[in-house]
């Protein structure tokens, strides 16, 4: 077994499982017919603001050397939207974009250090679909998002299902509208409820009764046969037009409210028919920390977590910004949370395993090792070479804390096997095993011991050389 | 799943998968525990030993200092936790804050003592942003004084504010003020006040997914707990 510290062995786990998770990643979102792209670590500052997101206040900021400020990306949608707009203008749409990256924002407590600036890094992954409007596309990102957990063994996540549409109607359907409403959307981007309440006594338009319900209706989520109910199936028809609007004396019916209602029910019912209702909650109250978002948004979460494991929505106004006004939708993994899910559920395999093969070399058989290690890794299997100089008993210590369970000796009397671990048995076939024209008692290179003389193993050494380079 | 002799069945009832609550250890936890008891929870207990509290019905509570439950909240240690109004002010937090629980009143107040023949809004004029504030509140004093128009030196320490205006290490402090007692025992005199502070229910966003049932009982009761002990409505 190899041997390492807890620390040291899981940033070498960290890495693998990174590399494994956005491999298998990038093999579902390529199924589905989506393409990588990759953008800068930077953008220009002006880009950050664009759209008024509210990123510019998580942004870290850089000066460029000519004096422009840059900052580095906090989010992975602005470059990628950049590019779709202009580089990719002329691109057959839909466009379907994935990518891998990480985005850095200002660490959370940058207020108390004084100075503190810090960046945090998080690795993301995710999709962009440009260029479709419509409840069949925001369906497709979000099925994306359940079939890529699903292929990863994930399968007690859970879909939380917003809009930002259907938010404003419920709202001026209750009479919430000027300055309340801002408090109000204020209160539930910072989830406060307490907020929320205080700022709904205020509404004229509510009584008791109404109240509660729109409490209810913006807190809690709402599952699947809740959903159904309050949407009436398939489309939005009289029963969205009545069920969700808080009923009061002087609250009517809202003329044509049903924009939000009618693409919320459309994708939830597509969704239902992909299989997916089982994962899906209704949160009409869900407010994204993003500001682009002009339709449908979402977020993913597992049990045991302390953080969604990721999220995204619909973001129509965006690419205008950049020049090219055209609709889109996506979705965005946190890595990070991502792989503690996983791991906490044991799907992540094995990934660090150590070489099968050590090779090292007596003086004047680099050659020789060079060459078996060579052929050892046509086959398939992980060599390494012993570069440090030394002796045997420091090569054996360094395969044992490796992990590497066959040690191979190049020798001037040929190759023999060397146990990696003192006094192990019979490993395998081959383990131990004498080579052709080695000779016993003959292992260790000795002054004058059956070899070549000083000149002619410079000699070897020189032909030997010639032969490695490829 | 729950057995059979339980206090206050409904409530405990509707918990299935066991909810973990963080509890404010200190001056907060009796009327907090009161409170719970109230809207059919077990009580915490006050064993200042014990920091972690199984109880029936799937009942965890976890006795950390005020400041900390925020941390073990967002983290998922807990998926509830009851802190102080000011705490809240001072984490930019992903919870979720539930109900106001109306208990733990106090207010977070600057305080200090004034030069002969000065106010404050004169003093506040004079200084500028030259204002030294000791805190252990820096994130809501700064909000505070940027809400004035000012930028003044904010030093963060951990305790024993009102030490700081007598040796000169600022002119004025921020805390969190009771009865103004401990205030007046060091001839400070409040100045101004920040903001009401009570005790706050928290919840971590995604334990609110995955046990909304559980979660809406147990803030359901409190609130009815609390309203029946106010003025009503």
């Amino acid at each position: 077994m190899a041997w390492s510290t807890a620390g040291a062995a899981a940033l070498w786990e960290e890495a693998a499982a990174r590399r494994w998770l956005a491999a298998e990643l990038a093999r579902v979102f390529a199924s589905w017919g989506y393409r990588e792209l990759v953008t800068p670590v930077t953008m220009p500052w002006e880009d950050v603001t664009a759209g008024l997101t509210g990123l510019g206040e998580q942004a870290c900021k850089l000066l460029a050397a000519d004096g422009g400020v840059l900052a580095l990306r906090p989010d992975n949608t602005l470059p990628i939207a950049r590019m779709a707009a202009a580089d990719l203008a002329l691109e057959p749409r839909p466009l379907r974009i994935f990518y891998t990256g990480d985005v850095y924002r200002r660490a959370g407590d940058a207020f108390r250090r004084p100075g503190g600036a810090g960046c945090v890094s998080s690795p993301q992954a995710g999709v962009e679909l440009v260029g479709a409007a419509g409840p069949q596309a925001d369906a497709e990102v979000l099925a994306l998002a359940a079939e890529s957990l699903l292929a990863l063994g994930l399968d007690d996540f859970r879909i939380a299902v917003g809009h930002v549409g259907l938010l404003g109607e419920i709202l001026a359907a209750a009479g919430v509208d000027g300055a309340l409403r801002l408090a109000v959307l204020e209160a539930l981007q910072n989830r406060d409820h307490v907020a929320l309440e205080a700022a709904l006594e205020a509404a004229p338009g509510l009584d008791g009764a109404g109240r509660e319900a729109l409490v209810r209706l913006l807190t809690m989520p709402a599952p699947w046969a809740e959903v159904r109910r309050i949407t009436g199936g398939q489309g939005a028809g009289q029963a969205a037009r009545e069920e969700p609007v808080p009923r009061s004396p002087s609250v009517g019916r809202l003329p044509g409210a049903e924009g939000g209602w009618r693409d919320v029910a459309r994708i939830l019912s597509l969704l239902a028919a992909y299989g997916l209702e089982g994962s899906v909650v209704l949160e009409p109250g869900l407010v994204r920390d993003l500001g682009y978002y002009t339709g449908m948004v979402f977020e993913i979460s597992c049990p045991g977590l302390a953080r969604p494991l990721g999220g995204g929505g619909r973001y129509d106004g965006l690419l205008a910004q950049f020049g090219a006004a055209e609709p889109a939708t996506g979705f965005a993994f946190e890595l990070t949370e991502l792989l503690r899910a996983l791991a906490a559920r044991d799907l992540i395999p094995r990934l660090t395993v150590p070489p099968r093969w050590l090779v090292a070399a007596e003086p004047g058989c680099e050659a020789a090792a060079w060459e078996r290690a060579r052929a050892l890794r046509r086959e398939g299997a992980a060599v390494e070479l012993e570069v440090a100089g030394g002796t045997v008993e420091k090569t054996l210590e360094y395969a044992r804390r490796r992990g590497v369970k066959r040690v191979l000796l190049c020798g001037s009397g040929g190759e023999r096997e060397i146990p990696a671990e003192p006094g192990e048995g019979e490993a395998g076939p081959g383990e131990g095993e004498v080579r052709p024209g080695h000779r016993p008692g003959e292992g260790e290179a000795g002054p004058g011991q059956g070899e070549a003389g000083p000149g002619e193993r410079e000699a070897a050494a020189g032909r030997g050389e010639r032969e490695a380079a490829p | 799943m729950s057995s059979g002799s339980l206090q206050g069945g409904s409530t405990l009832e509707r918990i299935r998968d066991g909810i973990t609550i963080a509890l404010p250890k200190g001056r907060l936890l009796p009327e907090v525990g009161g409170l719970l008891e109230r809207a059919g929870l077990p009580a915490p207990g006050l064993d200042d030993g014990l920091l972690l509290v199984e109880r029936p019905g799937g009942i965890r509570y976890i006795l950390a200092r005020p400041a900390d439950v925020v941390t073990y909240v967002r983290e998922g240690a807990a998926d509830l936790g009851v802190t102080g109004k000011d705490i809240l002010m001072e984490h930019q937090s992903s919870c979720y804050e539930l109900l106001d629980l109306r208990v733990g009143f106090c207010r977070l107040a600057v305080a200090g003592v004034l030069p002969p023949g000065m106010d404050w809004p004169a003093f506040l004029r004079q200084k500028g942003n030259r204002l030294r504030v000791a805190t252990k509140h820096p994130v809501a004093t700064r909000s505070y004084f940027a809400s004035q128009g000012l930028e003044p030196v904010v030093i963060t320490l951990s305790g024993a504010l009102e030490l700081a205006p007598q040796v000169g290490l600022a002119d004025v402090i921020v805390d969190l003020v009771q009865t103004g007692r401990t205030l007046r025992l060091n001839g400070l005199q409040e100045l101004a006040e920040i903001a009401p502070i009570t005790a706050r229910l928290v919840a971590n966003p995604v334990s609110l997914r995955f046990k909304a049932e559980a979660i809406a009982a147990i803030t359901g009761a409190l609130r009815a707990v609390v309203r029946g002990a106010g003025e009503g409505g």
